[in-house]
């Protein structure tokens, strides 16, 4: 079940209605019953993936907490090796398999792994990173082991972070199950909004951006270098707009019911570095891995060879988080070089680069080469195939003289942009707008609502996160 | 309060959820909307099934939904043929199941392409027996073969065709076969069209879709995807029919070996059917409007011309492509997918001397 959707509406109206109807001794078990229900509109068969992660993850939290030294480590070991197992077959093998055959084809011989017929899972490496914090938090001691089986499997299952996060911490989500949440007028309305700023987001912005981005990047050879370069600063507002759209229903959904999810943006465009942007875009899974295998590694705490090696291990890690494909690894890898270059730069010349702070056209000019790099990461996250990308440069130096892309209609490129313009002021004076939080609700959101109708591109256009 | 609104909502979201997910609701609901034509009423056909997809004003041009007038039954008419339809809307939104506008037809029983679990069994009478298979040209690649003339014929084609499986494969059947019908159960297949149709598809809500429509048309120069303006703006086009790249289209380049493929196609289902109690095989393969109403700058594919004209051919085809363009315009509706009672009559007249020329 998608969020810009029919039955996402009609969902949501019944399960927020009955959430607040029913005894707060109940609840947990509506909400989980209605995470099934919205994962099975996926293919209902992998709640049974979700069903063997859970029962390891809820049993090794137990016994982390029962036990002591190397039976500890061995109960962690076994939760991790399950998520990262399940991790491996569903979204990894087939990866791997192709590896495999292309390193022995090089080596003269031919290898394969045995064929497994299967689709990855909707959401995977979200409810899996989140189970595994839960697995490490306990162990480090930092959450106490949840007894209560049904309220753990909530936990990994809540229906509005389900597929694509925010990736939760057990100390920030667990204990609000237990809580009561009463009505509150004014949280049920911010929630709203939220949800429908989203809804903004995905179906006005992001698939707007689609229309003109698909075709480009699907008809590579035909284009110019300007529709090029359009379509790839289009792409950085797609995915943008669609994935923080997806956040903010998600976030704006659980608020409306009483829970506070993690923000997972923060203007993300308006970073001044990429360790910047990084605290902006995607904080969760950032958070994540900073947690969890930055600090694991040493973080900055050690030479700085082996902390530039921390930080480009985690990018990788981050690129094949995303998917299972030598792409993604570059693109993490690009981050991870750029953030080491930036690094280097810096304790070279230390006192230039807080000079350069102080200025605003510069840190204007730092914001503008960070989107830049980001932007250049992205077309390495979009195209899947080196062919691709390989066409993509050469196109973009040696591309048709005409500036504009193939099937251009001026007013909807006028809108995009328009929209893009709008997005960014209002990320960027966000504080001065808050003034429009004053006016009155119906009138914010039947707004939202006649916008997302009028403007709103509606194609059930999957989110592009549900992928990872 | 807050509860009372809490109820209010739960109930609203759980009728309309309800009757979206059962066949029976959506049966009751469509018949009532469809049969109504004030505010209340259903406008998803009422001016054509095009404009009930793309909601341009200018297109909302009130549909006459009767079907074709029934001539009087000629008892002296000499009806020596029981006559098997396989066909499309084209003729089931036109037509009667009726012998009177057949000549020489004794009895008809009509069949959909959408009836996949219906058999075509001939009639059991003393008439000779004559099935008629028609088809638009959109759809024509894709059900103009022997495979789905086998699954409409034989009964027990799948005992008599076992095929072995690996125990692996059962138990990926199984599992499938579990999966679907689990979701089926509860996520009706068309849940969000039958959502789509229950909350928004009365006419009091047509003018701000037309709103949304006109503006995104006449300043963004889209339309719904799956429909199309003519160059002329004057018709509306199924967005099939026209995109070079889909199957259906009249604009698709054609090999010369796909009609041959076709032709082919018509002479084993001919064969087949003539093999399986039948007498008389006639196929009706009808244009896309596209390419009658010839509105585009560029020439269409030619492709139902192609076919009838193939040297190879012996089997017999009703195209009604050439009476059909004379007066064009005046055969469709600007807003329909389908032709409308003239069109209708003009292919009526072409199938009739068809039959009179059975022996």
């Amino acid at each position: 079940m998608v969020f810009n959707s029919l039955q996402f509406l009609v969902f949501f109206g019944i399960i927020t209605s009955a959430y607040f109807l029913l005894q707060p001794k109940f609840r947990w078990f509506l909400l989980l019953a209605a995470s099934c229900y919205f994962y099975m509109a996926f293919v209902p068969m992998y709640l049974g993936i979700l069903g063997f992660t859970i029962i390891i993850d809820y049993f090794a939290g137990i016994y982390l907490e029962r036990f002591q030294g190397l039976q500890k480590k061995l109960f962690l070991a076994v939760s991790l090796a399950a998520n990262i197992g399940v991790l491996a077959i569903f979204k990894y093998y087939h990866f791997i398999d192709q590896n495999v055959v292309w390193l022995s084809e090089q080596m003269g011989t031919h290898v394969q792994l045995p064929v497994l017929e299967m689709i990855l899972p909707i959401g995977l490496s979200f409810h899996t990173f989140q189970a595994m914090s839960y697995t490490i938090e306990v162990y480090r001691g930092h959450q106490k082991a949840e007894r209560n089986f049904g309220i753990y499997s909530l936990y990994v299952m809540f229906y509005p972070q389900l597929v694509a996060g925010p990736i939760e911490r057990p100390q920030n989500l667990l204990h609000q199950f237990y809580e009561v949440h009463r009505w509150d007028w004014n949280r049920v309305k911010s929630g709203l909004l939220q949800m429908a700023a989203g809804i903004f987001k995905k179906v006005v912005i992001a698939d707007r951006l689609a229309l003109l981005v698909d075709p480009t990047y699907a008809h590579l050879q035909d284009q110019s270098s300007g529709a090029l370069v359009l379509a790839a600063v289009f792409y950085s507002f797609q995915i943008y707009c669609d994935f923080s759209g997806y956040s903010d229903v998600a976030i704006g959904a659980a608020r409306v019911m009483g829970f506070k999810l993690m923000d997972n943006f923060n203007a993300p465009y308006f970073a001044k570095s990429l360790p910047e942007f990084w605290r902006r875009w995607h904080i969760s899974l950032s958070t994540w891995f900073k947690d969890y295998v930055y600090f694991s590694l040493g973080g900055n705490r050690v030479s700085v060879p082996k902390w530039y090696f921390n930080i480009m291990v985690v990018f990788v890690l981050s690129g094949i988080w995303h998917g299972a494909s030598w792409n993604f690894v570059i693109w993490g890898a690009l981050h991870g070089i750029f953030q080491v270059i930036g690094l280097s730069i810096n304790r070279v010349f230390p006192s230039l680069a807080a000079e350069a702070q102080k200025q605003v056209w510069i840190q204007w000019a730092y914001r503008l080469f960070t989107f830049i790099l980001v932007t250049f990461a992205w077309v390495f996250f979009r195209l899947n195939h080196f062919s691709e990308v390989k066409l993509f440069f050469q196109t973009l130096l040696h591309g048709k003289s005409d500036s504009l892309p193939l099937d251009l209609n001026v007013p909807e490129l006028a809108l995009s942009l328009g929209l893009i313009i709008s997005l960014c002021w209002w990320e960027y004076r966000r504080k001065i707008l808050g003034r429009i939080q004053n006016w009155p609700f119906l009138f914010q959101f039947s707004l939202l609502a006649l916008a997302i109708y009028f403007l709103g591109v509606f194609s059930l256009k999957q989110f592009i996160y549900f992928q990872f | 309060m807050r509860k009372l609104i809490a109820f209010i909502v739960l109930i609203f979201c759980s009728a309309v959820l309800i009757i979206s997910s059962s066949e029976k609701g959506m049966h009751m609901i469509t018949q009532g909307r469809y049969a109504r034509s004030d505010a209340w009423g259903a406008d998803k056909y009422r001016f054509g099934d095009l404009y009930g997809i793309s909601y341009l004003s200018d297109f909302r041009i009130e549909k006459d939904t009767h079907l074709l007038a029934l001539p009087a039954l000629k008892d002296s008419v000499f009806r020596d043929y029981d006559l098997t339809i396989l066909g499309d809307s084209y003729l089931y939104s036109s037509f009667q199941v009726q012998a009177a506008y057949f000549n020489r037809v004794n009895s008809v029983q009509l069949y959909r392409w959408s009836d996949s679990q219906q058999h075509l069994i001939p009639a059991k009478s003393n008439k000779k027996q004559v099935l008629l298979i028609e088809c638009v040209e959109r759809n024509m690649w894709d059900r103009m073969n022997l495979a789905d003339a086998r699954l409409r014929l034989d009964v027990h084609q799948e005992k008599l065709l076992p095929i072995a499986k690996t125990n692996k494969q059962i138990l990926i059947d199984q599992l499938d076969q579990f999966d679907a019908g689990v979701r089926k159960a509860i996520y009706h297949p068309t849940l969000e069209s039958n959502l789509d149709f229950v909350l928004f598809n009365v006419g009091y809500l047509g003018w701000i879709k037309e709103i949304k429509a006109d503006f995104t048309w006449k300043v963004l120069g889209r339309t719904n995807p799956d429909v199309q303006v003519s160059q002329d703006g004057k018709f509306l086009y199924l967005s099939e029919t026209i995109h070079p790249n889909k199957r259906g289209s009249s604009f698709r380049p054609i090999e010369q070996k796909e009609i041959d493929l076709m032709v082919g196609h018509l002479q084993e289902i001919e064969s087949y059917y003539l093999s399986h109690g039948y007498d008389q095989v006639i196929f009706s393969l009808i244009p896309n409007p596209v390419a009658v109403l010839e509105t585009e700058a560029k020439a269409t594919n030619l492709a139902i011309q192609k076919i009838v004209q193939h040297p190879q051919l012996k089997v017999k085809i009703v195209d009604p492509s050439w009476s059909l363009k004379q007066q064009a315009s005046l055969n469709f509706y600007p807003s329909d997918s389908h032709w409308n009672l003239r069109g209708a009559q003009i292919w009526l007249n072409g199938f009739n001397q068809e039959l009179n020329k059975l022996p």
